[in-house]
């Protein structure tokens, strides 16, 4: 046996810095496990780290879920599987003792389709296109899991983070695009779904989408975009002013009046690299349009015409410059 | 100690996960500061032990290969940076047309005004280094180095600052009960 870990209030602190090796992770665990007193006084500093706010674990059943997703399209799993259908052989038993027989799962298409398909872009934008013939174009730190052959009778794909959907016609079969709390509906248009922290953002270009949850639902037309307060539990409708925030798509950016921090707000988004401002640029504004444009080129005649410079290190940008009257 | 049976291996990964889940996500969330990344983690880590179908002879073996396991993965995804990266990135998007840029400090604005002060309260140096690990992320070590401090110091400092905040919050919560 190693020598026992002593558990005390540095070490849970350490621990919730980040700073515990997996030895003492290892103890802390046991540790909460080992009394009631135990896990209130963990509970008590973990809050403490929150300010009162501690964050909930997801369900280990709703991640164990997950996971089979994941290892379903991996080969050499059939136990795992065979695993996860027990239930639908157990709900289909009745089915297989009239009707008698095996061609059910190759013949009748499911309900819901399993998302046997995950793409997770961290980086680089990323597309695919869909068995239907829809093409997604995935954003930086996004991921998409959708279906194998969508023959189900909805197309549905799920949603973390950011995508543009050009979504193939079928008036029979509708697209879905899930995110945890809220829905996108479509039969057939472009539009681009961004969940952050607060919100999940619908923009529509073309045709005509219906986003809902379980007690609302609104319908955005092209040149809407609509918008879930994920505080509030609320849909929101409003005009689509631009289109920079889809540029990961379209390659065009516009700029009106827009603020230094604006501008490289947007850059940032676009090509995913990070800025750090000199204190004094507050008042400078800029107006331009880009298309197809390299964002060398973009800062390059950005920084010229405010009279600025900057410098790549890695993949932050760092602009000077004496501000602007 | 407890000897494992060779054999179904898919009942024995199942009972880990539902065994282990919650510490591992704790454990990882710690590191990588974010719900989603720590699931994330702790699926990649299980997902490359199904891969390898690696056997264990005790119980205490699998614990502290998925902890390992986890930490690892954790320092790398914080090593590049990814998820602070996209952590600011959210905090700064603040839907479509109507861009808002933040303060560094955004989340010490957002903060009830009772830790805020609580915060503030705190002596100059505790203060500084707690800011430094709760809300810029960064590790024990490199406070030290950018203090000229000890990571002894630094752990002292850090204890100091969240007992006198256990204090606060617990009082605080006490009165809206």
């Amino acid at each position: 046996m190693k020598d026992r870990i002593l558990v005390d209030d540095e070490l849970l602190i350490k621990f919730f810095a980040g700073e515990a090796t997996p030895e003492e992770a290892i103890a802390i665990s046991a540790w909460i496990e080992l009394s009631k007193e135990n896990k209130s006084i963990y509970a008590e500093l973990e809050s403490a780290w929150h300010f009162g706010n501690a964050p909930s674990t997801p369900s280990s059943e709703e991640e164990w879920e997950k996971l089979q997703s994941v290892l379903v399209k991996q080969k050499g799993v059939t136990k795992l599987i065979s695993l996860r259908f027990s239930y639908r052989i157990a709900a289909t038993i009745l089915l297989f003792l009239t009707a008698g027989l095996v061609a059910y799962y190759f013949t009748t298409p499911v309900a819901v389709e399993e998302l046997a398909h995950k793409k997770r872009t961290l980086k680089e934008v990323a597309s695919v296109t869909l068995a239907d013939g829809t093409s997604v174009i995935i954003n930086r730190n996004s991921t998409l899991q959708w279906p194998q052959n969508m023959n189900g009778e909805k197309r549905e794909v799920h949603l973390e983070g950011e995508a543009f959907f050009d979504v193939a016609h079928n008036p029979e079969k509708p697209f879905i695009v899930t995110t945890n709390e809220v829905h996108v509906k479509v039969l057939g248009t472009a539009f681009n779904v961004a969940n952050t922290d607060t919100a999940t953002v619908t923009e529509v270009i073309r045709g005509k989408v219906m986003m809902y949850t379980e007690n609302e639902e609104i319908v955005i037309e092209a040149g809407m975009m609509g918008i879930y307060n994920r505080a509030a539990k609320t849909l929101q409708l409003t005009k689509l002013s631009h289109q920079n925030s889809i540029a990961y798509v379209t390659h065009s950016l516009v700029f009106e009046g827009a603020t230094v921090k604006e501008v490289c707000l947007q850059l940032s988004k676009t090509y995913g690299v990070k800025f750090v401002l000199a204190d004094k640029l507050e008042n400078c504004t800029f107006t331009s349009e880009y298309h197809n444009k390299s964002l060398k080129f973009i800062l390059d005649v950005f920084t010229e015409s405010l009279n600025l410079t900057y410098e790549i290190k890695d993949d932050t940008v760092y602009v000077f410059g004496e501000g602007c009257l | 100690m407890e000897k494992l049976e060779k054999g179904d291996f898919t009942k024995f990964y199942k009972d880990t996960f539902n065994a282990f889940f919650d510490g591992l996500h704790r454990y990882a969330f710690t590191i990588v500061k974010d719900k989603d990344s720590a699931s994330d983690a702790v699926q990649s880590i299980f997902v490359k032990w199904w891969e390898s179908q690696k056997h264990f002879e005790t119980y205490d073996e699998v614990k502290s290969y998925l902890y390992t396991a986890v930490y690892r993965h954790c320092l790398n995804v914080v090593r590049n940076d990814k998820i602070r990266g996209a952590h600011k990135e959210n905090y700064k998007y603040v839907m479509g047309s109507n861009l808002v840029v933040q303060d560094e400090n955004v989340e010490l604005e957002q903060l009830d005004n009772k830790i805020r002060t609580s915060i503030e309260e705190l002596p100059h140096q505790c203060r500084i280094i707690f800011m430094k690990s709760r809300f810029e992320n960064k590790r024990y070590s490199e406070i030290a180095e950018e203090m000229n401090l000890s990571v002894k110091t630094i752990e002292v400092q850090m204890s100091k600052a969240l007992k006198v905040l256990r204090e606060k919050i617990k009082g605080y919560s006490d009165s809206i009960y």
